[in-house]
């Protein structure tokens, strides 16, 4: 019993420094008049400033008393025992928005939340032309705002209770998240209840709890991304309330009220609310955070485009194109399935000359140094070859099919066989360095600096040799294949393998300094252009990670598999995919550009050499495209 | 990817890689018993094979530390530094693990909070990539980021678990120096810098309002070293099931300093008045009572954790 008035019948809710009960006034003793009190707890010890909280709860209480508005509820007493205050408040009947987020399974409606907005500013505004001094709420966030038993907003408890409340060290402040942040310097003003009315609106209409999310980030979580069914200019009328300067936001409730009901106007067009609002709504906003990532490019979405890009020639092999071309002197050289190494005009895409090996050089990449031009066989040899004329200079043999391309450093070419060995041959004589052991087959092309070798196995390793001497410096284990070749930057070796795992390495031990799993396997190599890696795997998407952490910075989703190693020129990325289109996406966000549609699958891997893609396909063809 | 797999046996991390001399040669032209060696530019003759780092310089890491508890009743930063040093024909991959924790004041533990999470933190990464180190001489195959990812989480359940009714927290700085990179997790707002030609440059963000306020341009950095709530935090490790960490990663230079240090002394020193005390010739000792000095002389009112690194790798 308090005040010998009011019986405490149970608890409403509770707070840090305070405490809300239903309690039922004595004063009707005929009948149950229910009637909700606020308790607040003065905490200071110091009796000076216990006096002074005492004077300001005072204050405000009596302020509220003479409030007179139908969403906000009535004070009807207040009054101070020992240690506690109290506010004496009509109870509503209903529930809080809390909890209607918590219940509800639907995305609120546009309507609806515009109507509540509109009851909300209305009694915002009624606060906030109280004389002399405005009154700040201070604390507009769900759990404050009643939906009565009428379908009517209310708004309940005052953040009058921050009166009673010290800064406590290290711990988060009050209503983190809804809180404007000049709320943090001390600053309560009715531009703060605007800011809190657009961070409510927000995640009511996204459902993202802003207390779980660092704060003022709002303009990184749009609202039309998690709730398409809001339109742009209600979206713009919201940001614009969560503009950080308060000069930013509406200049009052009032002015917010009229943009609100413009847009609940029947037949309201894009054209009701002046496009400056929609300016200035974001003009607060950092650039680098306004732009929201469009959601990764749908095949569908850039039909319009499709096959609009035309080859400028292409050439027809005999049988399928797997691997990635090689553009130097003036030619493009092509192996294919058809046991020919072919070198074509790289202008108009005519036939030169072509090198028939003994057996198929389609699963090996042909590599140029100086006037030659290199090609492993799965006649087991590697071939040196005279670009200008397709003839021999020497063949190198080892003991299995070569499925992989050499690379060239030093005089030296560097390549594995699928006799379990890798090699280094001297270019001038077709003589062996040295070869050292892999224990499985290598079917991963070497990434070679000025002193390793870098490679992977079939047996599942990735092994880093020293180039003089083939001697191993380290050895790093994947759980399945290595076919995919390792590119190197920034002292890191990045590897796919068929676990489906991107490996990053660190290149001197070998140390795994981050893995990034796909869903299936990866063949495909990496390229690394600034800090993006991009990879391909075999689960269709094409990813692009950070290559300091491997964080995923966005995918884009083709529908075959990626078994291509993506290109990378200017500001676009090139990737093939085994349902026989080759993609042109941004750089940096993986939009779609365009796309080049054929009736094959793209295994091969695109290059792009003087703004023009060269690709080959498994319909035979070699396509020479605009970049 | 661990050891007592079958694959293990077949290829031994600890022997060096199995050299064949050529046998077949190719069937190209001029065959001769002489293999020609492969001439790198810039470097005499062929480089020497070696098995592991043994032909390397050894690296030098030293580091001294200060944790203080400055200008309160209790001291509630706990730290960790762990360096080795080997000798003979095998030196070691250069290691060092660095670590400061602040925990949160007041009634919550936050001495307790700090030193649990510290030391979680250390005995999960020493037993995943140091051990291994020790026993098998070769790169452990699990990832680094991961490991360390995994060290502040268990940092975090343990803290979260020890007294679950106190809502204690704090915050958890590790740095890990292998080989010639530098690797680190980070929660809260505790700090690590690299120091490198006299340029101090912050590695870690902050998690705190202060921080975020800056970001958003409601603060100035001069009003942030006054301002009331700069002790408040948007992460700390305990605070929650699980948190939300932040991982950097850096190629280190051949020579520079790493800094940890607790906002006892960042949030009171700044930036340009650290560099100028780590670009002095000192020894690094009396470069952290320096450190300690400047902030209470800046009239730093909170504990003072200091761990100053010097490595030449």
């Amino acid at each position: 019993m308090l005040q010998d008035r009011y019986r405490i019948v149970g608890t409403l809710g509770s707070g840090g420094f305070s405490s809300v009960y239903k309690a039922r006034d004595m004063r009707f003793p005929n009948v149950t008049k229910l009637c909700a009190i606020k308790e607040m707890v003065i905490s200071t010890p110091d009796p000076q400033m216990r006096e002074l909280t005492i004077k300001s709860f005072e204050r405000e209480a009596s302020m509220l008393a003479m409030l007179d508005h139908p969403a906000i509820p009535d004070v009807s007493d207040y009054f101070t025992e020992e240690d506690r205050s109290y506010l004496v408040l009509d109870i509503i009947r209903g529930k809080d928005l809390d909890q209607w987020l918590e219940e509800s399974t639907e995305m609120l409606d546009q309507t609806t939340a515009l109507e509540w907005a509109i009851q909300l500013c209305d009694a915002l505004d009624h606060l906030h032309n109280q004389r002399p001094q405005p009154i700040v709420f201070r604390d507009v966030k769900p759990s404050n705002i009643m939906l009565d038993q009428y379908g009517r907003i209310v708004l309940i408890d005052f953040g009058i209770a921050k009166v009673f409340e010290t800064g406590d060290k290290g711990t988060m402040i009050g209503t983190e998240g809804y809180s404007p942040p000049e709320q943090y310097r001390g600053r309560a003003e009715p531009a703060g209840d605007i800011y809190a009315l657009g961070a409510t609106l927000h995640h009511l209409l996204t459902k993202q709890d802003p207390r779980l999310e660092p704060p003022f980030t709002f303009n990184e979580r749009p609202i039309t991304k998690a709730n398409p069914k809001v339109s742009p200019e209600f979206e713009a009328i919201i940001m614009r309330c969560l503009a950080y300067d308060p000069v930013d936001r509406y200049p009052n409730a009032q002015a917010l009220k009229l943009a609100l009901e413009a847009l609940r106007r029947p037949g309201f067009a894009a054209t009701a609310v002046s496009p400056t609002f929609a300016d200035t709504a974001f003009s607060a906003v950092p650039v680098s955070t306004a732009v929201t990532p469009p959601l990764p490019g749908l095949p569908g979405a850039a039909s319009p485009t499709i096959n609009q890009i035309k080859p400028v020639w292409t050439f027809k092999c005999e049988d399928e194109i797997r691997r990635r071309v090689a553009v130097a002197n003036g030619m493009v050289f092509v192996s294919a399935y058809d046991n020919n190494l072919y070198a074509i005009s790289q202008t108009k895409g005519e036939f030169v000359w072509k090198f028939p090996a003994m057996d198929n050089v389609g699963g090996s990449s042909p590599f140029v140094y100086e006037d030659n031009v290199f090609i492993g066989s799965v006649d087991r040899h590697l071939y040196s070859i005279q670009t200008r004329t397709g003839r021999q200079n020497w063949r190198f043999l080892t003991g299995g099919p070569i499925y992989t391309s050499p690379r060239i450093r030093f005089d030296h070419a560097f390549f594995g066989s699928d006799d379990g060995h890798f090699y280094a041959v001297n270019v001038r004589t077709g003589r062996s360095a040295w070869k050292a052991r892999a224990y499985s087959a290598v079917r991963s092309t070497a990434y070679v600096d000025d002193e390793r070798v870098f490679f992977g196995t079939e047996g599942g390793y990735i092994f880093c040799l020293e180039l003089a001497s083939g001697k191993t410096v380290w050895q790093a284990q994947a759980k399945r294949n290595v076919t995919s070749s390792p590119t190197l930057a920034n002292e890191i070796v990045y590897v796919g393998s068929h676990d489906a795992t991107v490996y990053a390495l660190d290149a001197a031990s070998g140390y795994v300094i981050w893995r990034f799993r796909a869903r299936r396997p990866i063949v495909s190599s990496p390229t690394v252009y600034d800090t993006v890696l991009f990879i391909g795997s075999a689960d269709g998407n094409l990813y692009a990670l950070d290559t300091d952490s491997g964080r995923q910075l966005w995918t884009f989703e083709t529908k075959g598999q990626v078994t291509s190693s993506p290109a990378v020129s200017h500001d676009a990325v090139y990737i093939g995919s085994t349902d026989g289109t080759l993609y042109c996406l941004s750089l940096r966000k993986g939009d779609l550009r365009w796309r080049f549609d054929t009736d094959g699958r793209f295994i091969a891997s695109p290059v792009v050499v003087d703004d023009m893609i060269y690709i080959g396909s498994s319909n035979h063809t070699l396509y020479a495209l605009p970049a | 990817m661990n050891s007592g797999d079958n694959a293990r046996h077949a290829l031994p991390n600890t022997q060096p890689f199995v050299y064949e001399a050529e046998e077949e040669a190719g069937d190209g032209i001029g065959k001769t018993d002489e293999l020609p060696p492969i001439v790198i530019p810039g470097v005499k003759g062929i480089i020497s094979g070696t098995s592991g780092s043994a032909a390397k310089a050894e690296a030098i890491i030293h580091y001294a530390k200060r944790c203080d508890i400055g200008a309160r009743d209790r001291n509630e930063d706990s730290c960790i530094a762990f360096a080795t040093e080997t000798g003979g024909h095998f030196t070691m991959m250069p290691f060092g693990l660095y670590i400061v924790a602040d925990g949160m004041g007041g009634h919550t533990n936050g001495h307790v909070a700090s030193k649990i999470a510290s030391r979680q933190a250390a005995n999960h990464i020493l037993k995943e990539i140091y051990l291994p180190l020790l026993a098998h001489d070769t790169a452990p195959q699990i990832g680094i980021r991961d490991t360390l990812v995994e060290a502040v989480q268990i940092a975090n359940t343990a803290v979260y678990q020890d007294e679950p009714e106190v809502d204690s927290g704090t915050t958890l700085t590790v740095a890990l120096l292998l080989g010639n990179r530098l690797h680190v997790a980070h929660v809260g707002d505790s700090r690590l810098y690299l120091h490198t030609d006299e340029k101090l440059e912050a590695i870690t963000n902050d998690h705190s309002l202060v921080q975020r306020l800056q970001d958003v341009g409601q603060l100035t950095a001069e009003e942030a070293t006054v301002y009331r709530y700069r002790n408040v935090l948007l992460r700390a490790v305990g605070q929650g099931e699980e948190v939300e960490i932040d991982t950097y990663m850096r190629l280190l230079p051949k020579k520079g300093k790493l800094l940890l240090c607790s906002d006892g002394l960042c949030g009171f020193v700044a930036d340009d008045a650290i560099n100028n005390i780590l670009n002095e010739d000192k020894p690094i000792q009396q470069m952290v009572d320096d450190l300690y000095n400047a902030a209470i002389a800046a009239n730093s009112n909170d504990n003072v954790t200091v761990i100053l690194v010097e490595f030449s790798l």
